[in-house]
């Protein structure tokens, strides 16, 4: 079996499974000859003594490196507004599961379409039929833009200081993680004994580049707040010229 | 690619298709009567015919349970019979063989009205309900076995036939599916096996023989060399694996048809032998028409891309779409609408739970 076949038939399998629940969904091909599970989505979810019961119409596609990375999703009844405050991508649709490291993360517990959409999909909606009914978000959201990611590391690495954060997102970044220095959260300890163990799990879900273009976000967001920063201190050699490139370049255009 | 639930689906779909294509058995029991009423009125004490112990039997799709519903909602249903009569052909010619059944008929007053000859048959026709073709039969004394000889307007010699060696061939070919299904049916009626009529039970072969038929009337309804039933159902028997889902059972025996190799005989001969006759070749005008087997084919080229298209549709509207102009609007509309009220009935909200820390949605 070539390795096309054998993950046509691991898709078959998953979508299978996710079927044996949500019976309304199908799988099939879209234009681009690329797998999508279209359909309708009906959960029943309780929170907070409170039950909804409701059902989207959605589209999810799935990546050509299923399931090193989880399937987007859309909804496609235009139920949902497509903008920031609702969590949808204006320009395609695209359904803001969470920071983007929460939602692979998420996804790596099981990789497999059920647990994708009993997890990610179906809490998604189900927090806009809550706030639609309730006018709250159940489980909270998170701000748009950096400042969102930047609420998301913190609490993944429970810290309160926003260069803390920055400091750990430098070793993802320079994938240059050496256990016995000092962890950058200032709790004293050594980086084996403190952060070590979440370091080394995220550095699966993402590549450095990734946590770099993140990292660059934050600290032009932090900056802006704080120009008396000696950025040397913090910023990540392959960062730093990154950031003095877009700098210079910023300044020409003005 | 279509899912297993896709599949099963369609296969429902095809089933309710072929069902609503059956003769209704309301009216399958009123043929019975009527025909057994002939056989009666033939072999009454005053008839001529008596002492030829006559017996009205069924024959062709009536028999083998691949009946198609005509075209227009108007049309009657063909009903084939044949009158066998117990007489050696030495003493008797065709013609007064088809006489002798045909005056008797003739005298009652009912029958007489309905009557029309035809080539080889008698016809009564029923107005609105059916027309039932009776072909008087002698027995083939040289090959015995349920095989007979027929009479034929056209042609000098006595033509032979065996409608039930053939219906016992065709049963044959899907006696493991047949078997459980009858099984199956006579636990759901909570009745004996041997209680059920064989008629009540459909395979997926008798199915996707009448699903053939059907595709064929409405392809062929405007276009010359339409292929005849008896080669549709034979070929469909022999490719027919005995699969349990019609849809696979479909594609398989189409696949199975249009493999050539399976229709060539000897010297690039089409050759499909009556399976109990071999010298009588089903195929025989193939030889004498090339475009005979090319209208075969390409009606299955045609057929294969229909389903492809109708299986690949996302919902139960798109395959309505596209199944309505080759099966017909009526049956196809009558076959989907048996499954929408099952599928709203079983629309269900599952049950969710969520981990102590679900993400919170964000947006770049």
């Amino acid at each position: 079996m070539s390795t096309d076949e054998n993950k046509d038939t691991l898709i078959m399998e998953h979508f299978n499974q996710l079927q044996s629940v949500f019976s309304d969904l199908r799988l099939d091909k879209n234009g681009k000859g690329k797998f999508i599970v279209a359909g309708n989505l009906s959960f029943t979810c309780s929170h907070d003594g409170k039950t909804i019961k409701d059902d989207y119409d959605i589209e999810m596609l799935i990546p050509d490196d299923y399931p090193q990375r989880p399937p987007t999703v859309k909804e496609t009844a235009s139920r949902i507004p497509r903008d920031k405050d609702n969590h949808v991508y204006s320009s395609d649709g695209t359904l803001c599961l969470g920071a983007p490291l929460a939602v692979k993360r998420t996804f790596a517990q099981e990789r497999n379409l059920l647990w994708f959409v009993r997890a990610q999909v179906v809490c998604f909606l189900f927090s806009h039929s809550f706030k639609g009914k309730y006018g709250i978000m159940p489980f909270g959201e998170l701000t748009h833009g950096p400042e969102g990611i930047l609420e998301y590391y913190k609490e993944l690495f429970s810290v309160q200081d926003d260069w803390h954060v920055l400091g750990l997102l430098r070793i993802l970044a320079d994938d240059n993680y050496r256990g016995h220095t000092l962890c950058p959260c200032g709790g004293g300890k050594c980086l084996r004994n403190c952060h070590g163990d979440i370091l080394f799990e995220v550095r699966n879900y993402q590549t450095p580049n990734e946590f770099m273009k993140e990292y660059i976000e934050i600290f032009d967001l932090l900056y802006k707040k704080n120009k008396e920063i000696d950025i040397r201190e913090y910023i990540p050699k392959k960062a730093l010229r990154s950031i003095m490139k877009r700098r210079r370049k910023a300044k020409k255009s003005r | 690619m279509y899912t297993e639930t896709q599949k099963q689906q369609f296969s429902q779909i095809l089933a309710n298709i072929a069902d609503s294509l059956d003769i209704p058995e309301s009216k399958y029991e009123e043929a019975v009567v009527r025909y057994e009423a002939i056989g009666k009125w033939l072999d009454a004490n005053d008839s001529k015919l008596h002492i030829y112990k006559p017996i009205i039997y069924p024959q062709g799709s009536f028999r083998l349970g691949t009946m198609v519903k005509p075209i227009n909602d108007g049309d009657e249903y063909d009903i084939d019979l044949v009158c066998h009569l117990e007489i050696d052909k030495d003493n008797i010619t065709q013609a007064e063989l088809k006489e002798m059944v045909g005056s008797r008929l003739k005298e009652n007053e009912t029958y007489k009205k309905m009557l029309e000859e035809g080539r080889r048959c008698w016809t009564l026709d029923y107005a609105n309900e059916f027309h039932m073709d009776i072909l008087p039969a002698i027995p083939d004394y040289e090959k015995l076995n349920d095989c007979i000889l027929i009479t034929d307007k056209k042609l000098r010699l006595w033509q032979k036939s065996n409608p039930k060696g053939y219906a016992r061939w065709f049963v044959d070919r899907m006696q493991a599916v047949f078997e459980k299904r009858k099984t199956a049916l006579a636990e759901s009626m909570r009745a004996n096996v041997e209680d059920v009529s064989d008629w009540k039970v459909r395979t997926p072969l008798q199915r996707s023989v009448q699903l053939l038929k059907r595709h064929r009337n409405v392809h062929f309804n405007d276009k010359d060399y339409k292929p005849i039933s008896i080669i549709i159902t034979t070929l469909a028997a022999h490719a027919y694996q005995n699969e349990a889902d019609l849809f696979d059972a479909l594609f398989s025996i189409i696949n199975g048809m249009t493999n050539l190799e399976n229709i060539k005989g000897q010297y690039g001969r089409y050759y499909i032998p009556n399976p109990t006759n071999p010298d009588e070749n089903f195929a025989d005008k193939w030889n004498e028409d090339e475009n005979l087997p090319k209208a075969f084919l390409s009606w299955l080229d045609k057929l294969k891309a229909d389903l492809d298209a109708a299986i690949k549709q996302r919902d139960l509207s798109g395959i309505k779409e596209s199944l309505a102009p080759i099966l017909g609007t009526g049956v196809v509309g009558t076959a989907i609408a048996k499954l929408e009220p099952l599928r709203a009935k079983s629309k269900t909200y599952p049950e969710v739970t969520f981990s102590s820390k679900p993400n919170k949605p964000w947006a770049c």
